[in-house]
């Protein structure tokens, strides 16, 4: 098993398995095989399925929060990609981390596959749970035709934290 | 920085506030303040926070001082980063246990 260290934004571990393309597909989206390599869900291998992923080995008092998943590509035997989002620890404001896991599976001679993982695009996001007053209070909304106004005290902004350049 | 310092600074909403207009380009307090119904020393108390937090950088040209939104979070990331990258290798070894199961 390869295992790419080192950079600090992304996560790549290949490896080869003597297993099929199709075999290996299945235990990547077969949601019973899913529960016991990965965490127990929903999953489902269709572009822009919703799916969730519920945490048991968690430290984290009370029931542990499930990841919400969304699955962006899924190309049978070759590729699964699914963007997951999940509560950062210790939050008081609600943080999340958002993250993209994409795995790339090709024949080899002999029959097995040769995967890779890469777990890549992370990304922090600040949502807050209510109307900001204070973001309300900024806007100058006297100025604003009526529908704007509605808008802006509706809002609730989503902060997205990005990486450094 | 610790992540949670972060989620600290963020959790006050006028912060947050302060913290996104300040993510949309440079300002000094009295910009800032024009439109917070807040005080002028409540504007500096929160831009302190938020730059003990490394959410928000200082820059001072004579006697001003300018202030932006820091494009943080890759250090807090980078645990998690870490914590995948510890994480994967395992599954992975799972992963082949349960292939080889398939077999049966």
């Amino acid at each position: 098993m390869k295992h790419t260290p080192a950079n600090t934004e992304s996560v790549v571990v290949e490896c080869d398995l003597p297993d099929s393309p199709e075999k290996v597909w299945r235990a990547l989206t077969d949601r019973e095989l899913v529960a016991r390599w990965l965490m127990p869900g929903d999953i489902r291998p269709e572009v822009g399925a919703r799916f969730q992923l519920r945490p048991t080995d968690t430290q984290k008092a009370g029931e542990p929060a499930p990841l919400q998943c969304e699955v962006l590509e899924a190309e049978p035997g070759r590729r699964l990609r699914w963007r997951q989002r999940e509560p950062a620890e210790s939050a008081p404001a609600r943080v999340f981390i958002d993250s993209v896991v994409t795995f790339d599976l090709s024949g080899i001679p002999g029959g097995g596959t040769h995967l890779r993982v890469t777990h890549d695009e992370f990304t922090h996001c600040v949502v807050t749970p209510a109307p900001v007053t204070a973001l309300r209070a900024r806007v100058p909304t006297d100025h604003m035709p009526t529908s704007r106004r509605r808008v802006v005290s509706a809002r609730h902004p989503v902060i997205m934290l990005r990486k450094a350049a | 920085m610790i992540e949670s310092d972060i989620f600290r600074a963020l959790a006050d909403p006028t912060r947050r506030a302060v913290f996104e207009r300040l993510s949309r380009g440079e300002m000094n307090v009295s910009e800032l303040k024009s439109g917070f119904s807040v005080s002028q020393p409540a504007i500096s108390q929160h831009l302190s926070a938020l730059k003990g937090a490394g959410l928000v950088s200082e820059r001072r040209e004579g006697r001003h001082a300018y202030y932006r939104s820091n494009p943080v979070g890759l250090a807090p990331l980078a645990d998690w980063v870490q914590l995948y990258q510890a994480a994967w290798p395992e599954r992975i070894e799972k992963l082949k246990r349960v292939l080889k199961d398939m077999d049966r």
